[in-house]
């Protein structure tokens, strides 16, 4: 039974709704991704080191030969902290320089040896250094961690951003429906003042208005939400080819049970504080009115 | 029921409307109300469902006075009431069969009883056809008895109707005086308001009348 008349404002509410809803699904799918992603990359990266030897085939012993590249791997084997290391083949150097310097120039630097190291704890990493140093003063160790700190912050402040974005519909979902509740009290002033001269409490007048903002945004939540993963499916076919290669990465393979009821919980969440700010508004206007 | 006692009724910041009015309408009875256009029948109807409150004297309502009674408390006072408006007051979005459910859908009547009830008060109404008509649709006469048949519904102790047969011819006029009496016959205490000397002529009830902002009774 359609007690008021409120398809203005129903229409100017199921849009914004689903504007909003769609925003911070995006929003929060964003930074699920965004944190899974980062939190994966720093995991590969967080015990791993790259140890630069310059002039590797330098003799330092004359008597047995030995090479300064021999007598850094002699150190790693002794290393107790080293779960693996790999010494990088000349052509996968060539290939990592290769964007950056000109093929020409490539054939006439002479080139450090990289041994990429595992660690088995992080903080292991000063006495290695120390006991590098000691053979050369030129070997020095890249952290790749430390080498992705900026990236870090970037990642945390993005997901800063994406939480803001996510408040930011809340608020703005939360005005509209106040706005609109006030609208349809306005509109149907007259209605109201005869359902209380029949005995209506303002209770059952809240109820009808959530009723009516429950259906408007049960609706605004379904389309924002078939939206949303219609967004996600294309970028994820985009962001696969965009940046990490056919077959590298899978959004929704990353995401899990935990994540995906975060996610769910927007377009639950939104209709149900709405059904509450609506009831509020509703009892607060007719208070004053009374 | 109803009892006024030295009651005086003013609009803010204007002369009192009635003055001095005290009356005591008790259990099974059946009142015209009348006066000229003007003269405060609305007024008094609208004192007695708290649609406005006296400036003076007291006014007791199924055994409470109305100053004690709390803004929560009108509702309920409310829903013994049944009011058939001037106006009518149907909500125009909403179907005749709806306009009639509404106080029971107010008052967390059993939809099945609804769906029972509704037809069957229409029906007796003569609006049986009408079920899902919209007000707009409807002639005069057929609203005003839409909105007696709202005012009825959840069988009121006290109906308080205001110049029910005011826009409606006589012949229509009468089978709404004929419905009232009915409802009296049914134990519904009937106020009604009414400028039409006819009906009081033709209705031998007791008749309640303003003249110069006092009331005055007589059999």
């Amino acid at each position: 039974m359609r007690i008021f008349k409120l398809a203005g404002s129903n229409f100017f509410l199921g849009w914004i709704m689903s504007s909003m809803i769609y925003l911070a699904l995006l929003a929060v799918l964003f930074s699920t991704v965004s944190t899974l992603s980062f939190d994966k990359w720093r995991s590969a990266t967080r015990d791993l080191v790259t140890i630069h030897v310059p002039k590797p085939a330098e003799i330092i012993d004359s008597d047995d030969g030995v090479t300064r590249l021999d007598e850094t791997l002699k150190i790693l084997r002794a290393f107790p902290d080293i779960e693996s290391f790999t010494v990088l083949e000349k052509n996968d150097i060539e290939r990592l320089i290769n964007p950056l310097v000109d093929k020409d120039i490539l054939k006439n630097i002479l080139l450090p040896a990289l041994i990429e190291i595992r660690l088995k704890r992080n903080n292991s990493l000063p006495d290695l250094n120390n006991a590098l140093k000691n053979l050369s003063t030129d070997i020095f160790i890249e952290s790749h961690a430390e080498l992705f700190l900026p990236d870090a912050k970037a990642f945390s402040g993005a997901k800063k951003l994406f939480s803001v974005i996510v408040g930011l519909t809340l608020f703005v979902a939360m005005i509209s429906i106040i706005f609109a509740v006030h609208a349809g009290l306005a509109i149907n002033r007259e209605t109201i003042q005869v359902m209380h001269l029949i005995g209506a409490k303002n209770g059952f007048i809240a109820r009808t208005f959530q009723k009516h903002v429950l259906k408007v945004l049960g609706f605004s939540s379904a389309c924002g939400t078939a939206l949303a993963m219609g967004t996600f499916f294309i970028l994820d076919r985009l962001l696969r080819v965009a940046f990490f290669g056919d077959g590298e990465i899978d959004i929704f393979k990353q995401i899990n049970l935990w994540d995906w009821t975060i996610f769910m919980l927007v377009p639950v969440s939104y209709p149900l504080l709405g059904i509450i700010v609506a009831g509020v508004s509703v009892l607060t206007f007719l208070r004053k009115q009374n | 029921m109803v009892r006024f006692e030295n009651v005086e009724i003013r609009y803010r910041g204007k002369e009192a409307i009635l003055t001095d009015v005290s009356f005591d309408l008790g259990e099974g009875n059946f009142h015209f109300l009348t006066g000229k256009s003007g003269a405060g029948k609305s007024s008094l109807l609208k004192a007695i469902y708290m649609g406005i409150f006296p400036s003076k004297g007291k006014i007791n309502l199924f055994g409470r006075d109305i100053s004690s009674i709390t803004k929560k408390e009108i509702p309920e006072i409310r829903r013994r009431m049944g009011i058939v408006f001037q106006d009518f007051r149907l909500i125009n979005n909403l179907t005749v069969r709806e306009n009639v459910a509404l106080p029971l859908r107010i008052f967390g009547t059993k939809s099945s009883i609804i769906r029972r009830h509704v037809p069957e008060l229409l029906e007796w109404v003569g609006l049986g056809d009408h079920l899902d008509d919209l007000p707009t649709s409807l002639s005069g006469g057929q609203q005003q008895r839409v909105a007696i048949a709202r005012a009825v519904i959840a069988r009121p102790v006290l109906l308080l109707a205001d110049e029910p047969t005011g826009n409606v011819d006589d012949t229509i006029a009468d089978r709404l005086l004929y419905l009232f009496k009915e409802l009296h016959r049914t134990g519904t205490n009937i106020l009604i308001a009414t400028h039409n000397e006819n009906l009081l002529q033709k209705f031998d009830y007791p008749v309640l009348r303003i003249e110069d902002r006092k009331l005055s009774f007589s059999d």
